[in-house]
Protein backbone atom coordinates (compact mmCIF):
# COMPACT_ATOMS: atom_id res chain seq x y z
CA UNK A 1 0.00 0.00 0.00
CA UNK A 2 1.45 3.97 -0.65
CA UNK A 3 1.99 6.41 1.39
CA UNK A 4 -0.13 8.99 0.49
CA UNK A 5 1.21 11.75 2.30
CA UNK A 6 4.99 10.83 1.22
CA UNK A 7 3.56 10.45 -2.12
CA UNK A 8 2.32 13.89 -1.91
CA UNK A 9 5.09 15.97 -0.49
CA UNK A 10 7.81 14.15 -2.83
CA UNK A 11 6.05 14.48 -6.25
CA UNK A 12 5.17 18.20 -4.91
CA UNK A 13 9.26 18.89 -4.19
CA UNK A 14 10.11 17.39 -7.39
CA UNK A 15 7.65 18.45 -9.67
CA UNK A 16 5.08 21.42 -8.15
CA UNK A 17 1.89 20.76 -6.42
CA UNK A 18 -0.03 18.03 -7.25
CA UNK A 19 -3.51 18.00 -8.77
CA UNK A 20 -6.44 16.15 -7.69
CA UNK A 21 -10.35 15.79 -9.32
CA UNK A 22 -13.42 14.97 -7.07
CA UNK A 23 -14.21 11.90 -9.38
CA UNK A 24 -16.83 9.31 -8.64
CA UNK A 25 -18.80 7.04 -10.51
CA UNK A 26 -21.35 4.22 -9.48
CA UNK A 27 -20.11 1.89 -12.19
CA UNK A 28 -16.75 0.17 -11.16
CA UNK A 29 -16.14 -0.36 -14.65
CA UNK A 30 -16.48 3.69 -15.56
CA UNK A 31 -14.39 4.22 -12.02
CA UNK A 32 -11.54 2.10 -13.12
CA UNK A 33 -11.17 4.10 -16.34
CA UNK A 34 -11.16 7.02 -14.44
CA UNK A 35 -8.50 6.29 -11.92
CA UNK A 36 -6.16 5.11 -15.00
CA UNK A 37 -7.34 8.58 -17.46
CA UNK A 38 -6.24 10.39 -14.34
CA UNK A 39 -3.32 8.28 -13.68
CA UNK A 40 -2.05 9.31 -17.39
CA UNK A 41 -3.32 12.66 -17.69
CA UNK A 42 -0.19 14.81 -18.34
CA UNK A 43 -0.29 16.52 -14.85
CA UNK A 44 1.20 16.02 -11.42
CA UNK A 45 -2.12 13.66 -10.14
CA UNK A 46 -3.47 11.49 -7.44
CA UNK A 47 -6.60 9.53 -8.16
CA UNK A 48 -9.68 10.02 -6.13
CA UNK A 49 -12.79 7.94 -5.46
CA UNK A 50 -16.09 9.92 -4.67
CA UNK A 51 -18.32 7.72 -2.79
CA UNK A 52 -22.18 8.58 -3.83
CA UNK A 53 -24.38 10.57 -1.11
CA UNK A 54 -26.48 7.41 -0.10
CA UNK A 55 -23.47 5.45 1.25
CA UNK A 56 -22.68 8.77 2.61
CA UNK A 57 -25.48 9.00 5.08
CA UNK A 58 -24.98 4.53 5.67
CA UNK A 59 -28.18 4.08 3.52
CA UNK A 60 -26.91 0.83 1.85
CA UNK A 61 -29.84 -0.65 1.28
CA UNK A 62 -30.64 2.60 -1.06
CA UNK A 63 -27.41 2.50 -2.54
CA UNK A 64 -28.28 -1.81 -3.03
CA UNK A 65 -31.38 -1.13 -4.77
CA UNK A 66 -29.76 1.67 -7.66
CA UNK A 67 -27.29 -0.50 -8.31
CA UNK A 68 -29.69 -3.48 -9.05
CA UNK A 69 -31.62 -0.98 -10.98
CA UNK A 70 -28.66 0.46 -13.24
CA UNK A 71 -30.04 3.39 -11.64
CA UNK A 72 -26.50 6.19 -11.77
CA UNK A 73 -25.86 7.18 -8.35
CA UNK A 74 -23.71 10.31 -8.18
CA UNK A 75 -20.22 8.72 -6.78
CA UNK A 76 -19.26 4.90 -6.03
CA UNK A 77 -20.54 2.84 -2.99
CA UNK A 78 -17.79 0.94 -2.45
CA UNK A 79 -19.88 -0.57 0.68
CA UNK A 80 -21.87 -2.43 -1.38
CA UNK A 81 -19.65 -3.03 -4.56
CA UNK A 82 -17.84 -6.55 -3.60
CA UNK A 83 -14.51 -6.11 -1.86
CA UNK A 84 -12.90 -8.30 -4.63
CA UNK A 85 -13.85 -5.82 -7.53
CA UNK A 86 -12.52 -2.35 -5.72
CA UNK A 87 -9.30 -4.24 -4.60
CA UNK A 88 -8.49 -5.27 -8.38
CA UNK A 89 -9.21 -1.24 -9.66
CA UNK A 90 -6.69 -0.15 -6.10
CA UNK A 91 -4.26 -2.48 -6.93
CA UNK A 92 -4.30 -2.10 -10.89
CA UNK A 93 -3.33 1.59 -10.08
CA UNK A 94 -0.96 1.42 -7.43
CA UNK A 95 0.78 -1.11 -9.67
CA UNK A 96 0.44 -0.09 -12.64
CA UNK A 97 1.04 3.78 -12.42
CA UNK A 98 2.72 3.78 -8.89
CA UNK A 99 0.14 6.32 -7.60
CA UNK A 100 -1.73 6.42 -3.90
CA UNK A 101 -5.95 6.80 -4.51
CA UNK A 102 -7.83 9.21 -1.77
CA UNK A 103 -11.18 8.48 -0.41
CA UNK A 104 -13.42 11.04 -0.46
CA UNK A 105 -17.05 10.56 1.18
CA UNK A 106 -19.15 13.22 3.31
CA UNK A 107 -20.00 11.15 5.94
CA UNK A 108 -20.31 12.21 9.84
CA UNK A 109 -19.90 8.38 10.63
CA UNK A 110 -17.39 6.86 8.15
CA UNK A 111 -16.96 3.82 10.30
CA UNK A 112 -18.24 1.17 7.65
CA UNK A 113 -16.35 3.65 4.85
CA UNK A 114 -13.24 2.96 6.97
CA UNK A 115 -13.92 -0.73 7.79
CA UNK A 116 -13.91 -1.23 3.85
CA UNK A 117 -11.22 0.95 3.19
CA UNK A 118 -8.94 -1.37 5.43
CA UNK A 119 -10.60 -4.68 3.00
CA UNK A 120 -9.84 -3.70 0.04
CA UNK A 121 -6.23 -2.04 0.47
CA UNK A 122 -6.24 1.50 0.32
CA UNK A 123 -5.39 4.27 3.48
CA UNK A 124 -6.09 7.56 2.44
CA UNK A 125 -9.33 9.58 3.24
CA UNK A 126 -10.77 13.04 4.06
CA UNK A 127 -13.45 14.60 6.89
CA UNK A 128 -13.38 14.58 10.29
CA UNK A 129 -15.53 14.74 13.10
CA UNK A 130 -16.69 18.75 13.04
CA UNK A 131 -16.31 19.35 9.28
CA UNK A 132 -17.94 16.35 7.99
CA UNK A 133 -20.67 16.45 11.04
CA UNK A 134 -21.46 20.13 11.25
CA UNK A 135 -22.33 21.88 7.87
CA UNK A 136 -23.61 18.39 6.01
CA UNK A 137 -25.28 16.51 8.04
CA UNK A 138 -27.99 16.38 11.04
CA UNK A 139 -26.31 13.73 13.29
CA UNK A 140 -25.48 15.60 16.69
CA UNK A 141 -21.93 16.53 17.37
CA UNK A 142 -21.27 14.26 20.29
CA UNK A 143 -22.40 10.92 18.20
CA UNK A 144 -19.71 12.51 14.95
CA UNK A 145 -16.80 13.12 17.67
CA UNK A 146 -17.38 9.04 19.16
CA UNK A 147 -17.78 7.85 15.90
CA UNK A 148 -14.68 9.62 14.20
CA UNK A 149 -12.96 8.51 17.04
CA UNK A 150 -13.99 4.94 16.31
CA UNK A 151 -13.41 5.01 12.85
CA UNK A 152 -10.07 6.88 13.13
CA UNK A 153 -8.89 4.14 15.07
CA UNK A 154 -10.11 1.20 13.07
CA UNK A 155 -8.28 2.89 9.95
CA UNK A 156 -5.20 3.09 11.79
CA UNK A 157 -5.22 -0.16 12.88
CA UNK A 158 -5.89 -1.58 9.18
CA UNK A 159 -2.93 -0.02 7.88
CA UNK A 160 0.73 2.02 8.75
CA UNK A 161 0.03 4.79 6.16
CA UNK A 162 -3.32 6.00 7.36
CA UNK A 163 -4.13 9.76 6.27
CA UNK A 164 -7.33 12.00 7.15
CA UNK A 165 -7.56 15.34 5.19
CA UNK A 166 -8.98 17.46 7.88
CA UNK A 167 -12.18 19.21 5.63
CA UNK A 168 -12.64 21.90 7.92
CA UNK A 169 -11.05 24.29 5.38
CA UNK A 170 -14.34 23.82 3.15
CA UNK A 171 -17.13 24.52 5.93
CA UNK A 172 -19.67 25.68 4.12
CA UNK A 173 -18.02 25.90 1.09
CA UNK A 174 -17.67 30.01 0.80
CA UNK A 175 -18.51 32.90 3.78
CA UNK A 176 -16.36 32.04 6.59
CA UNK A 177 -13.77 33.84 8.00
CA UNK A 178 -9.96 31.85 7.50
CA UNK A 179 -9.29 32.52 11.28
CA UNK A 180 -12.62 29.69 12.09
CA UNK A 181 -11.48 27.38 9.19
CA UNK A 182 -7.49 27.43 10.18
CA UNK A 183 -8.37 26.98 13.99
CA UNK A 184 -10.87 24.28 13.22
CA UNK A 185 -8.17 22.51 10.98
CA UNK A 186 -5.87 22.19 13.38
CA UNK A 187 -8.13 20.97 15.87
CA UNK A 188 -8.91 18.47 13.63
CA UNK A 189 -5.95 17.53 12.85
CA UNK A 190 -5.02 17.09 16.40
CA UNK A 191 -8.44 15.05 17.23
CA UNK A 192 -7.78 12.59 13.86
CA UNK A 193 -3.51 12.22 15.53
CA UNK A 194 -4.94 11.66 19.20
CA UNK A 195 -7.10 8.46 17.17
CA UNK A 196 -4.04 6.92 15.67
CA UNK A 197 -3.90 8.10 12.39
CA UNK A 198 -0.58 8.44 11.00
CA UNK A 199 -0.66 11.49 8.55
CA UNK A 200 -2.86 14.08 8.27
CA UNK A 201 -2.96 17.49 5.99
CA UNK A 202 -4.95 20.30 6.29
CA UNK A 203 -7.71 22.09 4.03
CA UNK A 204 -8.01 25.92 2.85
CA UNK A 205 -11.04 26.53 0.40
CA UNK A 206 -10.15 29.65 -2.23
CA UNK A 207 -12.78 32.67 -0.85
CA UNK A 208 -13.45 36.27 -2.90
CA UNK A 209 -9.80 37.49 -2.49
CA UNK A 210 -6.50 35.61 -3.50
CA UNK A 211 -4.53 38.05 -1.71
CA UNK A 212 -6.27 36.94 1.90
CA UNK A 213 -6.21 33.41 0.47
CA UNK A 214 -2.38 33.75 0.37
CA UNK A 215 -2.39 35.53 3.93
CA UNK A 216 -4.42 32.47 5.07
CA UNK A 217 -2.66 29.67 3.48
CA UNK A 218 0.69 31.06 4.60
CA UNK A 219 -0.68 31.45 8.01
CA UNK A 220 -2.27 27.78 8.22
CA UNK A 221 1.32 26.72 7.18
CA UNK A 222 2.98 27.95 10.18
CA UNK A 223 0.87 27.14 12.35
CA UNK A 224 0.37 23.26 11.28
CA UNK A 225 4.07 23.33 11.33
CA UNK A 226 4.26 25.04 14.84
CA UNK A 227 1.47 21.86 16.12
CA UNK A 228 3.27 18.87 13.46
CA UNK A 229 5.97 17.24 12.90
CA UNK A 230 7.79 17.89 9.76
CA UNK A 231 7.37 15.05 6.88
CA UNK A 232 3.83 14.14 8.90
CA UNK A 233 1.35 16.33 7.10
CA UNK A 234 0.87 18.16 3.33
CA UNK A 235 -1.58 21.42 2.45
CA UNK A 236 -4.63 20.86 0.56
CA UNK A 237 -5.71 24.20 -1.45
CA UNK A 238 -9.31 23.52 -2.85
CA UNK A 239 -10.63 25.73 -6.18
CA UNK A 240 -13.36 27.99 -5.12
CA UNK A 241 -16.47 25.01 -3.13
CA UNK A 242 -19.30 27.61 -3.23
CA UNK A 243 -21.31 29.07 -5.81
CA UNK A 244 -19.48 28.40 -9.21
CA UNK A 245 -18.37 30.34 -12.19
CA UNK A 246 -20.66 29.49 -15.26
CA UNK A 247 -18.67 30.52 -17.87
CA UNK A 248 -15.19 28.94 -18.84
CA UNK A 249 -13.27 31.91 -18.50
CA UNK A 250 -14.61 32.40 -15.63
CA UNK A 251 -13.52 28.98 -15.09
CA UNK A 252 -10.53 29.89 -16.41
CA UNK A 253 -9.67 32.62 -14.20
CA UNK A 254 -11.32 31.27 -10.76
CA UNK A 255 -8.78 28.19 -11.26
CA UNK A 256 -5.74 30.33 -12.46
CA UNK A 257 -6.00 32.21 -8.91
CA UNK A 258 -6.66 29.12 -6.72
CA UNK A 259 -3.33 28.24 -8.71
CA UNK A 260 -1.38 31.27 -8.14
CA UNK A 261 -2.41 31.11 -4.29
CA UNK A 262 -1.36 27.63 -4.12
CA UNK A 263 2.21 27.85 -5.53
CA UNK A 264 2.89 31.12 -4.02
CA UNK A 265 1.99 29.64 -0.59
CA UNK A 266 3.89 26.26 -1.14
CA UNK A 267 0.56 24.76 -0.90
CA UNK A 268 1.41 20.72 -2.05
CA UNK A 269 -2.01 19.17 -3.06
CA UNK A 270 -4.85 21.25 -5.16
CA UNK A 271 -8.30 19.82 -5.64
CA UNK A 272 -9.62 20.90 -8.58
CA UNK A 273 -13.10 21.99 -10.50
CA UNK A 274 -14.26 21.69 -14.06
CA UNK A 275 -16.11 24.31 -15.97
CA UNK A 276 -18.94 22.12 -15.65
CA UNK A 277 -19.34 22.29 -12.29
CA UNK A 278 -22.24 24.62 -12.43
CA UNK A 279 -24.35 22.40 -14.07
CA UNK A 280 -23.87 18.57 -13.33
CA UNK A 281 -20.94 15.89 -12.47
CA UNK A 282 -18.13 16.23 -14.99
CA UNK A 283 -16.92 13.51 -17.17
CA UNK A 284 -13.91 11.25 -17.07
CA UNK A 285 -12.68 13.74 -19.84
CA UNK A 286 -13.94 17.31 -18.80
CA UNK A 287 -12.00 15.55 -15.23
CA UNK A 288 -8.61 15.04 -17.17
CA UNK A 289 -8.85 18.57 -19.17
CA UNK A 290 -9.19 20.61 -16.10
CA UNK A 291 -6.06 18.91 -14.41
CA UNK A 292 -3.95 19.22 -17.39
CA UNK A 293 -5.31 22.96 -17.80
CA UNK A 294 -3.68 23.24 -14.22
CA UNK A 295 -0.71 21.86 -14.73
CA UNK A 296 -0.06 24.20 -17.80
CA UNK A 297 -1.12 27.20 -15.37
CA UNK A 298 1.45 25.46 -12.76
CA UNK A 299 3.96 25.33 -15.15
CA UNK A 300 4.18 28.99 -16.01
CA UNK A 301 6.71 31.13 -14.37
CA UNK A 302 4.06 33.90 -13.32
CA UNK A 303 1.93 31.75 -11.38
CA UNK A 304 4.59 31.20 -8.73
CA UNK A 305 4.77 35.12 -8.25
CA UNK A 306 3.09 38.62 -8.52
CA UNK A 307 -0.15 38.40 -5.69
CA UNK A 308 1.13 40.79 -2.99
CA UNK A 309 1.65 39.61 0.37
CA UNK A 310 -0.60 41.24 3.34
CA UNK A 311 1.59 41.10 6.11
CA UNK A 312 -1.24 42.74 8.73
CA UNK A 313 -4.09 40.48 7.65
CA UNK A 314 -1.67 37.38 7.88
CA UNK A 315 -0.61 38.13 11.42
CA UNK A 316 -4.85 39.03 11.67
CA UNK A 317 -5.46 35.52 10.89
CA UNK A 318 -2.57 34.23 12.75
CA UNK A 319 -2.79 35.25 15.91
CA UNK A 320 -6.95 35.30 16.06
CA UNK A 321 -6.24 31.11 15.03
CA UNK A 322 -3.91 30.67 17.71
CA UNK A 323 -6.24 32.28 20.69
CA UNK A 324 -9.03 30.49 19.11
CA UNK A 325 -7.10 27.15 19.55
CA UNK A 326 -5.67 27.51 22.93
CA UNK A 327 -9.21 28.68 24.11
CA UNK A 328 -10.34 25.45 22.37
CA UNK A 329 -7.58 23.40 24.02
CA UNK A 330 -7.82 24.69 27.72
CA UNK A 331 -11.56 24.21 28.42
CA UNK A 332 -11.08 20.23 29.01
CA UNK A 333 -7.91 17.78 28.60
CA UNK A 334 -10.40 15.59 26.81
CA UNK A 335 -10.31 17.32 22.75
CA UNK A 336 -13.88 15.69 22.05
CA UNK A 337 -15.25 17.30 25.27
CA UNK A 338 -13.33 20.59 24.47
CA UNK A 339 -14.91 21.00 21.35
CA UNK A 340 -18.36 20.41 22.30
CA UNK A 341 -18.16 22.59 25.06
CA UNK A 342 -16.57 25.13 22.10
CA UNK A 343 -19.63 24.57 20.04
CA UNK A 344 -22.32 25.17 22.93
CA UNK A 345 -21.11 27.70 24.00
CA UNK A 346 -20.95 29.71 20.65
CA UNK A 347 -16.79 29.68 20.85
CA UNK A 348 -16.71 28.14 17.97
CA UNK A 349 -19.47 28.83 15.15
CA UNK A 350 -20.07 28.45 11.42
CA UNK A 351 -21.51 31.21 9.72
CA UNK A 352 -25.48 30.22 8.26
CA UNK A 353 -24.50 26.43 9.10
CA UNK A 354 -28.15 25.12 10.08
CA UNK A 355 -26.95 22.27 12.53
CA UNK A 356 -28.70 22.30 15.57
CA UNK A 357 -25.36 22.22 17.30
CA UNK A 358 -24.06 25.32 15.77
CA UNK A 359 -25.40 28.51 17.27
CA UNK A 360 -26.08 30.60 14.94
CA UNK A 361 -24.66 33.48 16.31
CA UNK A 362 -22.16 34.40 13.64
CA UNK A 363 -22.18 36.54 10.12
CA UNK A 364 -19.64 37.21 7.68
CA UNK A 365 -19.39 40.79 5.71
CA UNK A 366 -17.19 41.09 2.68
CA UNK A 367 -14.91 43.94 3.30
CA UNK A 368 -14.33 46.44 0.67
CA UNK A 369 -11.19 44.32 -0.09
CA UNK A 370 -13.23 41.35 -0.72
CA UNK A 371 -11.96 39.57 2.31
CA UNK A 372 -13.99 37.67 4.64
CA UNK A 373 -14.35 39.33 8.07
CA UNK A 374 -16.45 37.75 11.12
CA UNK A 375 -18.46 39.76 12.86
CA UNK A 376 -20.76 39.03 15.92
CA UNK A 377 -23.38 41.49 15.75
CA UNK A 378 -26.96 40.10 14.83
CA UNK A 379 -27.32 42.16 11.57
CA UNK A 380 -30.10 41.35 9.64
CA UNK A 381 -29.02 39.82 6.17
CA UNK A 382 -31.85 39.57 3.65
CA UNK A 383 -32.32 37.34 0.82
CA UNK A 384 -30.78 39.51 -2.09
CA UNK A 385 -27.94 40.85 -0.09
CA UNK A 386 -27.12 37.01 0.89
CA UNK A 387 -27.64 36.23 -2.26
CA UNK A 388 -25.47 38.66 -3.16
CA UNK A 389 -22.40 37.63 -1.15
CA UNK A 390 -22.94 33.99 -1.93
CA UNK A 391 -22.82 35.06 -5.83
CA UNK A 392 -19.80 37.57 -5.41
CA UNK A 393 -17.65 34.99 -7.25
CA UNK A 394 -19.95 34.74 -9.78
CA UNK A 395 -20.34 38.05 -10.95
CA UNK A 396 -16.81 38.82 -10.42
CA UNK A 397 -15.08 36.30 -12.16
CA UNK A 398 -18.05 35.52 -15.02
CA UNK A 399 -18.89 39.18 -15.99
CA UNK A 400 -15.78 41.40 -15.15
CA UNK A 401 -13.96 41.35 -18.67
CA UNK A 402 -10.73 40.88 -18.69
CA UNK A 403 -8.71 43.82 -19.05
CA UNK B 1 -43.77 42.15 7.94
CA UNK B 2 -47.05 40.29 8.84
CA UNK B 3 -46.36 36.17 8.66
CA UNK B 4 -49.42 35.04 8.19
CA UNK B 5 -48.78 32.17 6.04
CA UNK B 6 -46.43 28.85 7.27
CA UNK B 7 -43.87 27.36 4.72
CA UNK B 8 -42.86 23.85 5.49
CA UNK B 9 -38.97 23.52 4.10
CA UNK B 10 -36.53 20.73 3.76
CA UNK B 11 -34.61 18.09 1.36
CA UNK B 12 -34.12 14.83 0.39
CA UNK B 13 -32.72 12.35 2.47
CA UNK B 14 -29.28 11.75 1.16
CA UNK B 15 -28.88 15.70 0.60
CA UNK B 16 -26.39 17.16 2.78
CA UNK B 17 -26.53 21.05 0.96
CA UNK B 18 -27.57 24.04 2.96
CA UNK B 19 -26.72 27.25 0.67
CA UNK B 20 -30.19 26.79 -0.74
CA UNK B 21 -32.57 26.02 2.01
CA UNK B 22 -30.59 29.15 3.74
CA UNK B 23 -31.46 30.98 1.11
CA UNK B 24 -35.00 29.77 0.65
CA UNK B 25 -35.23 30.60 4.59
CA UNK B 26 -34.86 34.28 3.81
CA UNK B 27 -37.08 34.44 0.50
CA UNK B 28 -40.28 32.82 2.05
CA UNK B 29 -39.66 34.88 5.42
CA UNK B 30 -39.54 38.08 2.88
CA UNK B 31 -42.78 36.94 0.83
CA UNK B 32 -44.44 36.68 4.00
CA UNK B 33 -44.42 33.18 5.29
CA UNK B 34 -43.44 32.12 8.56
CA UNK B 35 -40.29 29.19 7.74
CA UNK B 36 -39.59 25.89 9.46
CA UNK B 37 -36.47 25.25 8.23
CA UNK B 38 -36.06 21.23 8.11
CA UNK B 39 -32.52 21.32 7.65
CA UNK B 40 -29.75 19.10 4.99
CA UNK B 41 -30.42 15.38 4.68
CA UNK B 42 -33.81 15.66 6.11
CA UNK B 43 -35.36 12.43 7.27
CA UNK B 44 -38.63 11.54 5.96
CA UNK B 45 -40.16 11.23 9.03
CA UNK B 46 -39.21 14.59 10.58
CA UNK B 47 -41.38 15.47 7.44
CA UNK B 48 -43.98 13.64 8.45
CA UNK B 49 -44.14 14.56 12.18
CA UNK B 50 -44.18 18.58 11.40
CA UNK B 51 -47.44 18.06 9.07
CA UNK B 52 -49.05 15.64 11.86
CA UNK B 53 -48.22 18.33 14.83
CA UNK B 54 -48.96 21.96 12.76
CA UNK B 55 -50.16 23.12 9.87
CA UNK B 56 -48.35 24.36 6.73
CA UNK B 57 -50.02 26.69 3.62
CA UNK B 58 -46.89 25.19 1.57
CA UNK B 59 -44.45 22.31 1.61
CA UNK B 60 -40.92 23.24 -0.44
CA UNK B 61 -38.31 20.60 -1.04
CA UNK B 62 -35.14 22.08 -2.37
CA UNK B 63 -32.37 19.49 -3.41
CA UNK B 64 -29.37 20.03 -5.40
CA UNK B 65 -27.57 16.48 -5.20
CA UNK B 66 -29.23 15.23 -8.27
CA UNK B 67 -31.21 12.21 -6.02
CA UNK B 68 -34.26 13.85 -5.89
CA UNK B 69 -36.06 11.89 -9.22
CA UNK B 70 -35.34 8.79 -6.52
CA UNK B 71 -35.99 10.01 -3.12
CA UNK B 72 -38.40 12.74 -3.89
CA UNK B 73 -40.91 10.25 -5.52
CA UNK B 74 -41.41 7.77 -1.82
CA UNK B 75 -41.51 11.73 -0.29
CA UNK B 76 -44.38 12.74 -2.10
CA UNK B 77 -46.10 9.72 -2.35
CA UNK B 78 -46.08 9.53 1.85
CA UNK B 79 -46.84 13.32 1.98
CA UNK B 80 -49.87 13.13 0.02
CA UNK B 81 -51.22 9.38 1.37
CA UNK B 82 -51.13 10.54 5.19
CA UNK B 83 -53.42 13.45 4.17
CA UNK B 84 -51.88 15.84 6.86
CA UNK B 85 -51.07 18.05 3.86
CA UNK B 86 -53.61 19.41 1.14
CA UNK B 87 -51.95 22.47 0.59
CA UNK B 88 -49.00 23.40 -1.66
CA UNK B 89 -46.55 20.98 -2.15
CA UNK B 90 -43.15 21.97 -4.62
CA UNK B 91 -39.88 20.81 -5.41
CA UNK B 92 -37.24 22.70 -6.54
CA UNK B 93 -33.14 22.48 -7.84
CA UNK B 94 -31.78 19.99 -9.83
CA UNK B 95 -33.76 17.05 -9.47
CA UNK B 96 -31.60 14.19 -11.72
CA UNK B 97 -27.70 13.76 -12.33
CA UNK B 98 -28.48 14.77 -16.26
CA UNK B 99 -29.04 17.97 -18.05
CA UNK B 100 -30.76 16.62 -20.79
CA UNK B 101 -34.85 18.30 -20.82
CA UNK B 102 -36.24 15.26 -21.90
CA UNK B 103 -34.88 12.94 -19.25
CA UNK B 104 -35.75 15.89 -16.60
CA UNK B 105 -39.58 16.20 -18.36
CA UNK B 106 -39.70 12.50 -17.95
CA UNK B 107 -38.69 12.79 -14.26
CA UNK B 108 -40.47 16.20 -13.63
CA UNK B 109 -44.08 14.42 -15.19
CA UNK B 110 -43.19 11.03 -12.75
CA UNK B 111 -42.48 13.32 -9.43
CA UNK B 112 -46.06 15.74 -10.37
CA UNK B 113 -47.89 11.75 -10.12
CA UNK B 114 -46.60 11.51 -7.11
CA UNK B 115 -48.04 14.38 -5.86
CA UNK B 116 -45.67 17.32 -6.21
CA UNK B 117 -48.07 20.53 -7.78
CA UNK B 118 -45.00 21.99 -9.66
CA UNK B 119 -41.64 20.77 -9.83
CA UNK B 120 -39.14 23.46 -10.60
CA UNK B 121 -35.80 22.03 -12.20
CA UNK B 122 -33.25 24.44 -12.72
CA UNK B 123 -30.30 22.97 -13.81
CA UNK B 124 -30.41 23.78 -17.63
CA UNK B 125 -32.80 27.02 -17.55
CA UNK B 126 -33.70 29.37 -15.10
CA UNK B 127 -37.49 28.27 -13.62
CA UNK B 128 -36.69 29.81 -10.19
CA UNK B 129 -38.54 33.04 -11.28
CA UNK B 130 -41.70 31.15 -12.27
CA UNK B 131 -41.82 29.68 -8.48
CA UNK B 132 -41.01 33.56 -7.25
CA UNK B 133 -44.08 34.53 -8.90
CA UNK B 134 -46.28 31.67 -7.60
CA UNK B 135 -45.61 33.44 -4.33
CA UNK B 136 -47.67 36.25 -5.59
CA UNK B 137 -46.02 39.37 -3.61
CA UNK B 138 -48.38 42.48 -2.72
CA UNK B 139 -49.01 44.53 -5.58
CA UNK B 140 -46.56 47.03 -4.08
CA UNK B 141 -43.71 45.56 -4.12
CA UNK B 142 -41.93 45.27 -7.50
CA UNK B 143 -41.25 41.54 -8.24
CA UNK B 144 -37.46 41.45 -8.34
CA UNK B 145 -36.15 38.35 -10.83
CA UNK B 146 -34.10 36.42 -8.17
CA UNK B 147 -31.29 34.27 -10.51
CA UNK B 148 -31.53 30.14 -10.00
CA UNK B 149 -30.18 29.40 -6.41
CA UNK B 150 -29.57 25.93 -7.02
CA UNK B 151 -26.22 25.50 -8.05
CA UNK B 152 -24.38 24.74 -5.37
CA UNK B 153 -21.29 22.37 -5.46
CA UNK B 154 -19.86 22.57 -2.07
Amino acid sequence: MLDFNKHVLESAAEYGPVVQPRMGFSDPQLMSQGLQATAQANANSVCTITLDAFTRVNNFQAAGRSIEQGAALNGYPIVNHPPAVTRRMLQDIEQTRNLPVQIRHGSPDPTQIFKRMGEVGVSATEGGPVSYCLPYSRVPLEKALADWAVASRSLSTSSPHSHVESFAGCMMGQMCDPVTLIALNILEGLFLQDHGVSTVSFSYAQGISPVQDLAAATALKHLAADFFEQGKHHLVLYVFMGFFPKSLDGFRRISTDALRVAKQAGVQRIILKTPVESKRIPTIRENVASMEFAAQILRHPQTGSGLPFDRDEYRRILSQASTLIDQVLQLDPDLSQALLMAFASGLLSIPYCLHPDNKRTARVTLTKDNYYLSHANEELDCSYSFLKNLRRNIDTYDLTVTA
Amino acid sequence: MLLNKKALLATIPSDSHSWNLVFMEFFLEENGYDVSNLGPNTPLHDIEKALHTGYYDMVVISSTNGHAYIEAQELAKRIRASATHNGQLFLGGKICTQTDPEIIAHHTAALKDCGFDEVFDDSVMNSFDRFQLLLTPPASMPVQPVSAMHRASA
